[in-house]
């Protein structure tokens, strides 16, 4: 029953106190406006809760995952849990957009 | 919404093993604490979290304890407090 949100009290190393900040890639903000449009009042695809279930759900393998693969995971679980799309449609849009990337990096 | 409890209120968080959307950590569940504050009625997460609707809102508090209370090993000053939000239905008069 102890996911990864609910480690307080257990054993652990010192608090590294450096702030190690980041500046948003352009990625990342994708995600983020992605996460925008899915939660917004209008479309409300989900809520939250829901993606903070899901991170969740990576149990162990949450603290290897940096914060903005965590989220672009748990909105893809969970539109193939609401049925948005399948994981056939989802692997097959991989698959494009992989072949448009690696088309675009050599220069096509 | 009513407010079962007030600022001041001695309460136990319950020792209950849930499966599901929690938010109430395992770190303080059966430990007691005072009522800091009431912060008011939230939709319940527990079942936002499965895309229903929350409802009925949920009353959330904030609760303060004293460090020795959650960390038996605690060897810091007994007066170090920790806060912590807790819902209604995660806690019982002490």
């Amino acid at each position: 029953m102890r996911g990864p949100q609910d480690y307080g009290g257990l054993p652990a190393g010192a608090v590294d106190p450096v702030k190690h900040e980041h500046v948003p890639t352009h990625w990342e903000k994708t995600v983020d406006a992605l996460m925008m449009l899915i939660f917004d009042q209008r479309r409300q695809l989900a809520r939250v809760d829901e993606s903070r279930r899901m991170q969740e759900m990576l149990g162990e393998d949450y603290h290897k995952y940096p914060y903005y693969e965590r989220w672009l995971q748990a909105v893809a679980w969970l539109m193939l849990e609401k049925g948005v799309f399948t994981q056939e449609e989802l692997e097959a849009k991989q698959t494009e957009v992989r072949g448009r990337l690696e088309a675009e990096r050599s220069g096509n | 919404m009513e407010t079962k409890y007030q600022p001041g209120d001695k309460v136990q968080i319950l020792q209950r093993n849930q499966p599901g959307h929690v938010r109430t950590p395992i770190y303080v569940r059966g430990k007691v604490g005072v009522i800091e504050r009431i912060v008011g009625a939230f939709p319940n997460p527990e079942t936002l979290a499965y895309g229903h609707s929350g409802l009925p809102y949920k009353m959330l508090y904030r609760v303060n304890f004293k460090q020795g209370e959650l960390w038996s090993d605690y060897d810091g000053s007994p007066d170090d407090t920790l806060e912590i939000e807790i819902y209604e239905h995660w806690m019982a008069p002490a």
